[in-house]
């Protein structure tokens, strides 16, 4: 299968790329071109210009310091899976690990994923549950979107047409205790629900509970009712079922010929149990 | 169609220049541009592996890359493993473990065991399992795959370096 045609520039800047996006309002970032290009194949995407935006160096740029750590938008998962901030977010790089295969893992970007959108996406769980906030660029200047914001609905992203993505922040410090748990779908491997889940325990108090579920929902959902049932509660006096259950109240759910609603939510609720008991056992 | 763009890359040690398409898929340039049918295309849906190829020594799906992206890089595809009549180690020890049946998954099972072994990735039976992800094997039922690579792990200790890049063949000049 082979796309429609279309034009083709790679972006030496990020200005150079923005350009072209105003340009032509039927442009499109090409990153790994993983979602992209296969929906071109099948001719469900039909862009008429693509912007290479892998080669511009300051979309590979990875920093670590103690308020942030920055990762590109063109920063790929293989890449971000062997770098350092495994130190202070294992939390990213054990989600980026369980993304698809190895090929796919080394062209795949941190920014297609966000750009993407796909309500299955596993960074869209650690993106809610970090606060991460989106660094866009367009001719009108520099703007950061909270993760909170960024998500509006299935493939669809609080970025504007002429908008393209920098790069990812990730204030800091996080939780010290982090993961990423994935149910994933026997055939496709994407989340049926993927769950990240962070906190801290101070003198047998948790703290600082952030728990964020992808893949499960219609939408990727924060479970705050959790957090709020977990948070400042002494750890020997909390049933992390009943947190879970409550969590998992806040996503919505479809059914659809494979899965129902109630299975659903239950996966939501299993995986968020799951991550919370191995998160105390540490 | 669009303006063809002119495109170089190193495939199997030798430099290439050409005009191609945007359009032009990896896989399609490397069969039909340069006749390197070693890639084969499964399925075009970017799940099966059989298209994968080395760029710039690691393992993607060519299926899924324009030709356009892999410009300037380097290209090493089933062709450039070993010279004609000779085997490379991951080669021999596929053969060895009877790693393959009919065969067509078998260039980009290739690929990728080439890259597990240059990672020094083969000891663990349970890691080359989860490395396999992204391989459809309609035969084998992977068994004999996994004893393959991690005997090409062994064979490739024991071995000399494999030939220069520009000691390969399989491009043409
Ligand atoms: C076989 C297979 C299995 C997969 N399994 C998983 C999985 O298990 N989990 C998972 O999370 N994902 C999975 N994916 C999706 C994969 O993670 C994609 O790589 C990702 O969704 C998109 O990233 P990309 O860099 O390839 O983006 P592209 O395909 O290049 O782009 C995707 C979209 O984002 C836009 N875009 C990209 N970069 C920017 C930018 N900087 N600014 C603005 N817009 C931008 C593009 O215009 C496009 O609309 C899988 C993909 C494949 C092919
Ligand atoms: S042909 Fe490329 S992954 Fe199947
Ligand atoms: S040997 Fe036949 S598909 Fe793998």
């Amino acid at each position: 299968m082979i796309p429609a045609p279309f034009r083709y520039t790679r972006a030496a800047t990020v200005d150079e790329a923005m350009q072209v996006l105003q340009q032509d309002s039927d442009a499109k970032v090409l990153a790994g071109g993983h979602s992209l290009l296969p929906m071109m194949k099948l001719r469900l995407a039909r862009p008429s210009h693509l912007v290479d935006v892998t080669r511009i160096p300051e979309l590979s740029t990875l920093k670590m310091s103690s308020d942030v750590v920055v990762v590109g938008a063109a920063v790929r998962y293989a890449v971000l899976s062997q770098s350092r901030i495994a130190e202070v977010m294992p939390l990213l790089t054990e989600a980026v690990r369980l993304i698809a295969d190895p090929q796919v893992r080394h062209r795949g970007t941190v920014g297609g994923s966000a750009a993407h959108a796909d309500p299955a996406s596993d960074l869209a769980a650690v993106f809610l549950a970090t606060d991460a906030l989106f660094v866009v660029a367009s001719p009108r200047g520099i703007r950061r979107i909270p993760a909170a914001e960024w998500y509006v609905a299935p493939m669809v992203t609080a970025l504007a047409g002429d908008e393209m993505l920098v790069r990812v922040e990730f204030p800091q410090p996080q939780p010290a205790r982090q993961t990423y748990l994935k149910f994933a779908h026997p055939a496709s491997g994407y989340a049926l629900a993927g769950v990240a889940a962070m906190l801290d325990i101070q003198e047998g108090m948790i703290q600082h509970v952030r728990l964020a579920v992808t893949g499960a929902g219609a939408m990727p959902f924060r479970a705050r009712s959790a957090e709020q049932l977990l948070a400042g509660r002494p750890l020997a006096a909390v049933r992390f079922e009943e947190a879970a259950d409550a969590g998992a109240k806040d996503g919505e759910y479809l059914s659809d010929a494979q899965y129902s609603e109630e299975y659903r939510r239950n996966l939501a609720c299993v995986m968020m149990r799951r991550a919370l008991e191995k998160l105390a056992a540490e | 169609m669009e303006a063809r763009l002119s495109i170089q890359i190193t495939v199997n040690g030798k430099t290439v220049s050409d005009h191609v398409e945007p359009r032009t898929l990896l896989a399609h340039y490397l069969r039909d541009g340069l006749g390197l049918t070693g890639t084969h295309i499964g399925c075009d849906t970017s799940q099966c592996g059989a298209c994968t190829v080395l760029l710039d020594g690691e393992p993607v799906k060519s299926c899924t890359v324009l030709a356009v992206q892999a410009d300037g890089t380097q290209v090493m595809t089933v062709e450039g493993l070993a010279a004609p009549g000779t085997a490379h180690p991951v080669q021999q020890a596929f053969q060895e473990m009877h790693g393959l049946q009919c065969g067509f998954c078998t260039p980009g099972v290739l690929m990728l065991s080439t890259w597990l072994v240059q990672q020094h990735q083969t000891s663990d039976l349970r890691h080359i399992r989860e490395s396999l992800d992204g391989i459809i094997c309609r035969c084998t039922g992977y068994e004999n795959i996994v004893k393959a690579i991690a005997r090409a792990g062994e064979l490739a200790v024991d071995e000399p370096a494999a030939p220069a890049a520009s000691q390969r063949e399989g491009v043409p000049s």
